[in-house]
């Protein structure tokens, strides 16, 4: 089969999808291939910005504050990069591009199933699913928790009887233990283990099954009622979840039994497998197709050809037939070694797509970089492991580069994870650059295409 | 007072404290650290017949014998695996004749069949994966014990015995009146205190770590300390062991093990501190290039992690490591002076027991006591009958799969666990899907094998060491640590990073491949969304100074 898009993207995660719907939306005529689900649907569904600096042990309060801290220590982050303007980097660019992104996606998302709050001007400390909070900048519906941290709060932290991913009671002293240790509010936590087996079950429930349960109304019925009791009988302000309310109707359903109950119910920050991530994930994946895009599932691009600057053609293979796609541009959103955009050997690492030029995080090549000389002894430390920085150059036009710093085609983009120089679970950064790199890269696919540059 | 202080809890330090509690001795057992969480913990528990000890028949006939009373005593934690060795020239084929015979003799005894040599032909149909150009191959049967069972049970029935068992002490003083021991006193790291308990006999079964220990009494023994690595790969590259020539003419071996198999493993004679070190890039290389002559294929799988130990062996020198007697000496440094003190050095997993039968020998003399050794005869916990499998599971509705898993560990202690899920149905969930190991066995463990960490547990139920290597569990056992042994907060949180710190010097070395998604994967859900990079920084390990 052959098709001659305007646009292919290669990698539908939060990049690939923004870039591609970026695009479609402008009119242009966009398919996009995916292998399969790549981090973004893995995450806990909130959009970090960044949280922290590298190396830092205090956060960001805002987002802002750390784009304008990031651009002036680390010249090729990122978020760096799409503000160079004139050979000088101006923070200010950025900034107005993460505005840009951010406002243009809680636009798209609003009345989705991932609809998001939450603005740049400060971070959320956000409770986890065992017990810690982390910055984060947007979080879905049904997480907000407004009152949480005021005086007069009495969470209730509501466990599910078999559902293993969540602790109620060790969920519950952690958050405390934390809130004591800064001398804040709250000063009193409940934890509730209740039954709501979704199939008669009471071991091995997942997540996943017990979201779908709720979406039904028997399964919210069912909660509804166990948390009005709850609720009543402890006299709780807030009901702590695991992230479970729904896949189709978390928000409406954190609403529902916010109302009913009397008191803020909401989900906190999920493990994978994550409802919330998966949530974003279909979210976005709609958005895309109402776009008008073309989303072909379960295809994985596996070579390219170039002339001269310019590549004029994918080939890719899904389950029973291979395609060659010649497209007018391209974005390149296949993610960092999760989602296989990077491999590694002990030898080092490549890009296996286009055997684009793979850096280290200070820069230098890292084709024979052996992968354990860039991490540490130890593992979890405020600065990361080096080898998470690892990825691909671009320029300022987000273009992957050569060893030169030239453009590897001038109708190639990058965006997101499989980006170098930046560790998204050190700096709590990953769908804030995914997004922001992603919207970059739609408008430069979109001036590419349009005027030819 | 107590008669006899075992120092250490590895193989041989439980065995030992076994035969003394169960011939009547007032016995105390100190392990600084877990019940076999030292040297015994990674080897391959091959109770072997001895392959490498072919010069040694004595040897090689102690060896068969205590196969054949661990079949008795342990049957439950044994496994029996097939083992071919395959020949690539002619001068192999002599020295394959003269193993084949050795072997074969002791065959009947520990029903085994004889060695068969198999034509290529025959060999590639038991084990395709062998590279075709083999000339012929040996055929024969090992029994693997796992050794954590092992020494866990040893414990355990030492204190059905009246052995008191304390993990987390670390032995910091031997004190001595008159050139006699006096007391051992010994550092508490749990609470904190130091402790002093007098006792008639000290035995110094502390593997690699006999000289430090003879050293607080002002004796010596002398070890030829050498370092052993193994990689772990994630499939069954094999479906029966192979033992191969490496790169310098050692023998090294692949051996499967439930859905893994264990690659080892190097010889290499060391001076360091036994707790500092980590398989280095060329012991992973030297391994699979050695391997991969005979195993084409082997670089195809994934590696899951390294795993390094120290052998302690007898102090012979200027001849290869291989070449060292695989006996054991018993020192007793009254001929130094100093009375009532034993040290082991040498030996060997499969020995324990017969080590600890002759020391305890020894001491019962010193003591002037009639006892007789009983621990070849009494079986060990669990090992007292036959259980079925298929109507246990259906008894209490758990997957048959997992009930075999707690069988291979507990034998017929399995329905102990099981009972818990009566009161507590959602037990039955599988915490760890890699090996797969329920809650209620967790629960169990942690109220009644004396845990106290989550690497403590995956010693007792091999929690995290699957695939995922406790990615996806670590925070799941956690949490219920933290509940049965009432752990502070700060505590459980460290406990995460203290556990995945310790998986992570085994992924580190081969650090390669999938590793590299896998690493992303933990940092992405223990520092992205746990923040425990910012919120759980724990005291470095041995192993882990230096940034
Ligand atoms: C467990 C986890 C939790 C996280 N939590 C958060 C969080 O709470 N907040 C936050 O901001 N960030 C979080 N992150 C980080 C964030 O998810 C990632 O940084 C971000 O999703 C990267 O997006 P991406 O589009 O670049 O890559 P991905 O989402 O990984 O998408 C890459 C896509 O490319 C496809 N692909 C790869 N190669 C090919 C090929 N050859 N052909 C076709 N398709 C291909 C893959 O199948 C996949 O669909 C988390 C990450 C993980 C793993
Ligand atoms: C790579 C490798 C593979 C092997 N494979 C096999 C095999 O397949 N079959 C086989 O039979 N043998 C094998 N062996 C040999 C076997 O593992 C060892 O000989 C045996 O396990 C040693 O047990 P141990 O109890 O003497 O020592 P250890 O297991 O090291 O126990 C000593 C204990 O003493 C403790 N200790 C140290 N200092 C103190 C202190 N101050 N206070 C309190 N406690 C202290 C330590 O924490 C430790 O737990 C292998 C060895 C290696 C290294």
């Amino acid at each position: 089969m052959d098709l001659e898009p305007d646009v292919l993207v290669i990698g539908g995660g939060m990049a690939g999808l923004v870039a591609g719907t970026v695009a479609a939306q402008d009119g242009l005529d966009v398919l996009l291939i995916r292998r399969g689900q790549g981090s973004t649907a893995m995450s806990s569904g909130a959009i970090d910005i960044c949280g922290y600096m590298r190396g830092a042990t205090v956060h960001f309060e805002s987002p802002i504050e750390a784009i304008q801290t990031i651009t002036r220590v680390h010249p090729l982050h990122p978020y760096s990069i799409i503000a160079y303007d004139e050979g000088g980097i101006v923070p200010e660019k950025s900034i107005k591009y993460i505005k840009d992104a951010t406002n243009w996606l809680k636009k798209q998302l609003a009345r989705s199933i991932a609809a998001i709050e939450g603005d740049l001007s400060r971070n959320l400390m956000q409770l986890t699913q065992i017990g810690t909070t982390k910055p984060t900048c947007f979080v879905q519906g049904s997480m907000v928790h407004p009152g949480l941290y005021d005086n007069d709060s009495r969470p209730l932290f509501v466990g599910i009887r078999g559902h293993s991913d969540f602790n109620a009671a060790i969920t519950a002293n952690t958050f405390l233990q934390y809130r004591m240790d800064i001398d804040m509010a709250p000063r009193i936590v409940l934890n509730e283990m209740i039954d709501l087996s979704p199939h008669g079950r009471h071991h091995n429930i997942a997540s996943i099954e017990i979201a779908r349960f709720l979406d039904t109304e028997e399964g919210l019925e069912k909660i509804t009622s166990i948390l009005k009791n709850e609720v009543k009988r402890t006299g709780a302000t807030h009901v702590v979840l695991p992230a479970v309310l729904g896949i189709e109707r978390a928000i409406d359903n954190a609403k529902h039994l916010s109302k009913e109950t009397q008191a803020t119910v909401f989900e906190t920050l999920a493990f994978p497998p994550s409802v919330p991530g998966l949530r974003l994930q279909m979210a976005l994946d709609r958005i895309f197709q109402a776009s008008g895009g073309t989303l072909i599932l379960g295809h994985k691009a596996v070579s390219g050809v170039f002339k001269g600057e310019t590549l004029v053609e994918v080939k890719a293979s899904g389950p029973k037939r291979k395609i060659s796609i010649r497209p007018k541009a391209a974005v390149l959103a296949t993610g960092k070694f999760i989602s296989e955009g990077l491999l590694g050997s002990q030898k080092g690492v490549r890009e296996p797509l286009f055997g684009l030029v793979t850096v280290t995080g200070e820069f230098y090549d890292a084709s024979e970089e052996y992968p354990r000389r860039h991490t540490r002894p130890i593992p979890f430390t405020n600065r990361g492991h080096d080898i998470f920085q690892f990825g691909v150059p671009v320029d300022e036009n987000l273009r992957p580069v050569d060893y030169n710093g030239r453009a590897k085609a001038e109708n190639l983009f990058a965006a997101g994870a499989i980006i170098a120089g930046y560790d998204f679970s050190s700096e709590k950064s990953g769908l804030g650059v995914a997004l922001t790199t992603g919207y970059v890269a739609g408008e430069k696919v979109i001036r590419n295409i349009r005027s030819d540059i | 007072m107590f008669d006899v202080v075992v120092i250490g809890g590895g193989s041989t330090g439980t065995a030992v404290a076994r035969d003394c509690a169960m011939r009547g001795l007032k016995t105390l057992l100190i392990e600084r650290d877990d019940i076999a969480s030292a040297t015994v913990g990674t080897c391959a528990g091959m109770i072997s017949s001895g392959l490498k000890y072919m010069d040694e028949p004595e040897i090689v006939d102690l060896c068969s014998q205590e196969v054949v009373y661990f079949n008795k005593i342990a049957r439950h934690i044994i496994m029996k695996n097939p083992i071919l060795t395959p020949i690539f020239g002619m001068s192999d084929l002599s020295s394959g004749g003269n193993f084949a015979e050795e072997y074969s003799k002791r065959a009947a005894k520990r029903q085994v069949p004889p060695v068969l040599f198999l034509t290529p032909e025959d060999s590639l149909k038991i084990e395709p994966m062998l590279n075709p150009d083999l000339i012929a191959s040996l055929y024969f049967e090992e029994y693997f014990i796992n050794p954590f069972r092992l020494c866990i049970l040893q414990a355990q029935d030492a204190s059905v015995h009246g052995a008191e068992i304390r993990t987390y002490c670390e032995v910091v003083d031997i004190r001595l009146s008159n050139n006699e021991v006096k007391s051992v006193v010994f550092y508490d790291r749990v609470s904190g205190k130091k402790e002093e308990v007098s006792t008639r006999i000290i035995v110094n079964a502390t593997g690699p770590w006999a000289e430090r220990i003879a050293g607080l009494a002002g004796t010596n023994v002398e070890l030829r300390l050498n370092k052993g690595a193994h990689v772990i790969l994630d499939r069954r590259v094999v479906n029966v062991g192979v033992i191969a020539k490496a790169v310098d003419g050692r023998m090294i071996y692949l051996f499967p093990h439930e859905s893994t198999v264990l690659l080892g493993t190097t010889a290499i004679d060391t001076w360091e501190d036994p707790d500092t070190l980590v398989t280095s890039h060329d012991e992973i290389e030297y391994l699979l290039k050695s391997m991969e002559w005979v195993v084409p294929s082997i670089r195809k799988a994934r590696i899951i992690r390294t795993m390094e130990g120290v052998r302690p062996l007898i102090a012979e020198w200027k001849i290869p490591e291989g070449e060292v007697t695989r006996g054991y000496k018993i020192i007793d440094h009254s001929d130094e002076g100093v009375s009532g003190l034993l040290s082991f050095t040498g030996g060997k997993l499969v020995m324990c027991r017969r080590m600890a039968e002759d020391v305890t020998d020894v001491i019962c003399k010193k003591l002037d006591i009639q006892a007789t050794c009983e621990t070849h005869i009494r079986p060990l916990p669990g090992n007292d009958s036959d259980i079925d499998v298929v109507s246990l599971a259906k008894e209490y509705k758990v997957s048959q799969h997992v009930v075999e898993r707690m069988r291979t560990r507990r034998g017929t202690k399995t329905r102990d666990v099981l009972e818990l899920v009566r009161d507590h149905p959602e037990w039955r969930t599988t915490i760890c899907v890699c090996e797969p190991v329920i809650e209620a066995e967790i629960r169990y463990s942690i109220r009644n094998e004396y845990p106290r960490t989550i690497n403590d547990l995956r010693r007792r139920l091999r929690v995290g060491t699957g695939p995922c290597q406790g990615t996806n569990c670590t925070y799941k056992i956690a949490a219920i640590l933290s509940e049965e042994l009432n752990l502070g907060i700060a505590e459980t949180l460290i406990e995460m990073t203290r556990f995945l710190s310790e998986r992570w010097k085994g992924k580190r070395p081969p650090f390669r491949g999938d590793l590299l998604a896998q690493e992303e994967l933990v940092q992405a859900i223990y520092s992205c969304v746990g923040n425990l990079d910012r919120e759980a920084i724990h005291e470095p390990n041995p192993w882990e100074e230096g940034l």
